[in-house]
């Protein structure tokens, strides 16, 4: 069984992407940022370049800085170390007030005593932009986040899907380099947060511009971003795009944080194989080279319940349903492993003895 | 707060209700008294009194002393306390805790202990006890008042509004005049105001640094050493007038909405908006 090289690398192609990047100026660029509270680094050491007009989610577990490096680009929070630049300019001691991007925050912030439309006008207000422009601009906004309607109320008029959609606004007004979003559907329930993730991406599409958008949920990132910085303990543990990180993770971190995942270890049987429960995979000698047992990412989708009486042997522990497909957690000799089997019955019940093979074809080595 | 429903639990209310406000009930009734007493029975009603009152050159002075001490000292025990509470709830200064409750120690403190050392202070500058002296020593005592609404109006005031704006551009005076004071500016008149009626009828401490001067408290209590004027009813009344407008005022500004804070649960109740064309269909 040959392994396709390139996703057995076991490291993502960060250089690729870097090169494709800069084809283009890159509309933000961080050198080497580092912010400490107290004894705590926050942001440890970020290197990063964005693309004029991507969609890049900052994804990460609470606590692992992503926020911390929004808010530097932003300028809220100063770097202790480091540099950033938007739009090609040194911005690193520039205030929030003068730096060309906008931000929506997680609670909104919109400003209570103000109407729809004067909070949509207050940017370009104190831009002194002539009240015609102010004007056609707050309308053309408006009309861009389906608000016209709402124009006089006030913040506490207006439900929170709506207010949302007022903040983008607002920050879409002066028509920035970069937009900043700082988790903002958190708030949210459900159906009102998933109905504002297509119109989010649906505006960006159009108007084009520039999104940095904060999220700790994985589906969020995936569905929306273009490139995904998977950020762990104040690092950026891997930037890849949404299917790359999914298929390709480049850390254990990775690989368990984005989608469900089965981490297998495997024995190396030389010459660049490797071995699992009787079945052989060939893959790239380099990506294995030097190590005995290899650890492999397999997602629950890619094992499947054999049914030709051949795989590993195992017992089913556990199984659960969840709508259009059903989990099943199988023992095999003490260590777990999860199945994924898109039916609507089960095929197997708790306590049956089962066998299951691996399609390493959609596996991937992960770094020791 | 519960509702009293017993009868004899009425009845003790309206006794202890009675018993508070009778000696105001008795200085106001009297102060439209026709005779030249403070007693039954009554004759009048009269204005004769407040007449005299309003004529009277010194009664006039000490009102307008006593206007003038109030409106200084309420702005800037204000002015301080607004600053303060915002340094504080933003986080700008160490230890919040102990300053918050420090400003509000005056409120602790005992007014003759605080008259006692301000005339000790301000006889060490040598400063000479005025009305400039009884403006410092309002401002102090009305600090805790307008201290405790501002403290009150920034706990849980988000600050995201004041990086919203810079973030649209706005400097930190932008920031200040078309966001923050804006939307605080309920409580800071409500603090005004509470600080002008307790400096208004301030006494103790007044009492202590005015050297010469009078404020009408102060008119107050030196005439009744003299005798129980009747004029004296009238000044009373006047005083308590204005400390009531002051704090009728108040409430009304603060009442008319806890400034304007927006409250985001309506997704709960039915306003959960979609765009049209958008329902899913649940089979």
């Amino acid at each position: 069984m040959q392994i396709q090289t390139g996703r057995l690398t076991g490291r993502p192609e960060r250089r690729a992407w870097l090169s494709e990047l800069n084809q283009g100026e890159p509309i933000v660029e961080l050198k080497n940022v580092r912010r400490s509270f107290g004894d705590v680094a926050a942001v440890d050491g970020v290197d990063l370049q964005v693309a004029k007009g991507e969609f890049l989610a900052f994804l990460g577990p609470s606590g692992c800085g992503k926020t911390t490096l929004l808010r530097i680009i932003a300028g809220f929070e100063k770097a202790d170390e480091g540099e950033v630049r938007v739009a090609g300019v040194d911005v690193t001691d520039v205030p929030p007030e003068k730096r060309p991007l906008n931000m929506v925050f997680q609670r909104y912030a919109l400003f209570p005593h103000l109407t729809v439309e004067d909070n949509v006008a207050f940017g370009l207000r104190i831009e002194k932009r002539g009240k015609q422009e102010t004007r056609a601009r707050v309308a053309e906004m408006l009309d861009l986040v389906q608000l016209s309607h709402l124009a006089k109320r006030f913040p506490s008029q207006i439900s929170g899907g709506q207010a949302q959609r007022v903040a983008l606004a607002r920050a879409l007004a002066r028509g920035p380099e970069v937009l900043l979003l700082d988790e903002p559907l958190t708030a949210l329930d459900r159906a009102v947060r998933s109905d504002l993730q297509d119109q989010l991406k649906a505006i960006q599409t159009e108007v084009g511009t520039t999104f940095i958008y904060v999220t700790h949920d994985q589906e969020e990132a995936m569905s929306m971003s273009t490139r995904i910085a998977l950020m762990n303990a104040g690092r950026i543990d891997q930037l890849a795009t949404p299917n790359q990180l999914y298929r390709s993770p480049g850390s254990s971190f990775a690989a368990s944080f984005v989608g469900d995942a089965n981490i297998l270890a495997c024995e190396a049987t030389g010459s660049g194989s490797i071995a699992w429960y009787g079945q052989e995979i060939q893959c790239d000698p380099e990506s294995i080279a030097g190590r005995d047992r290899v650890r492999v990412m397999v997602r629950p989708e890619d094992v499947t319940l054999s049914q030709d009486g051949e795989g590993a042997p195992a017992e089913v522990a556990a199984s659960s349903f969840h709508g259009f497909y059903w989990m099943y957690e199988l023992r095999i000799e003490g260590e777990s492993l999860a199945v994924r089997e898109l039916s609507e019955h089960p095929s197997v019940q708790v306590g049956d003895s089962v066998r299951v093979k691996v399609d390493f074809q959609r596996a991937a080595i992960l770094p020791d | 707060m519960a509702r009293v429903r017993s009868v004899s639990g009425k009845a003790l209310l309206l006794l202890v209700l009675f018993y508070l406000a009778l000696p105001v009930l008795v200085v106001v009734a009297f102060s439209f008294q026709e005779a030249n007493r403070t007693g039954l029975p009554f004759e009048g009603p009269s204005l004769r009194w407040f007449d005299l009152v309003v004529s009277d050159d010194a009664f006039r002075n000490a009102l307008f002393a006593t206007l003038k001490v109030a409106a200084a000292a309420s702005v800037t025990a204000t002015a301080i306390a607004f600053l303060g509470a915002l340094a504080t709830a933003r986080g700008h200064l160490p230890m919040p805790g102990v300053v918050r409750g420090a400003g509000l120690l005056p409120l602790i403190v005992p007014p003759v202990f605080i008259g006692f050392a301000m005339l000790i202070a301000i006889d060490e500058f040598n400063i000479t006890p005025s009305l400039f002296t009884v403006y410092l020593a309002h401002t102090l005592v009305t600090l805790p008042l307008a201290w405790s609404v501002m403290l009150a109006r920034f706990d849980g005031f988000d600050f995201s509004v004041e990086e919203a704006a810079r973030d649209l551009g706005a400097g930190r005076l932008k920031v200040l005049s078309r966001v923050t004071l804006p939307m605080t500016w309920r409580s800071i008149a409500g603090a005004t105001l509470i600080s002008f009626a307790f400096s208004v009828d301030e006494f103790v401490v007044t009492n202590f640094v005015i050297g010469n001067e009078n404020t009408l408290p102060v008119l107050i209590f030196s005439r009744l050493r003299r005798a129980v004027d009747p004029s004296i009813n009238a000044i009373a009344t006047l005083l308590l007038l204005t400390a009531i407008l002051a704090g009728i005022l108040a409430w009304l500004v603060m009442r008319g909405g806890k400034d304007e804070e927006p409250d985001f649960d309506a997704d709960s109740n039915g306003a959960v908006d979609r765009p049209a064309g958008k329902e899913s269909l649940v089979v």
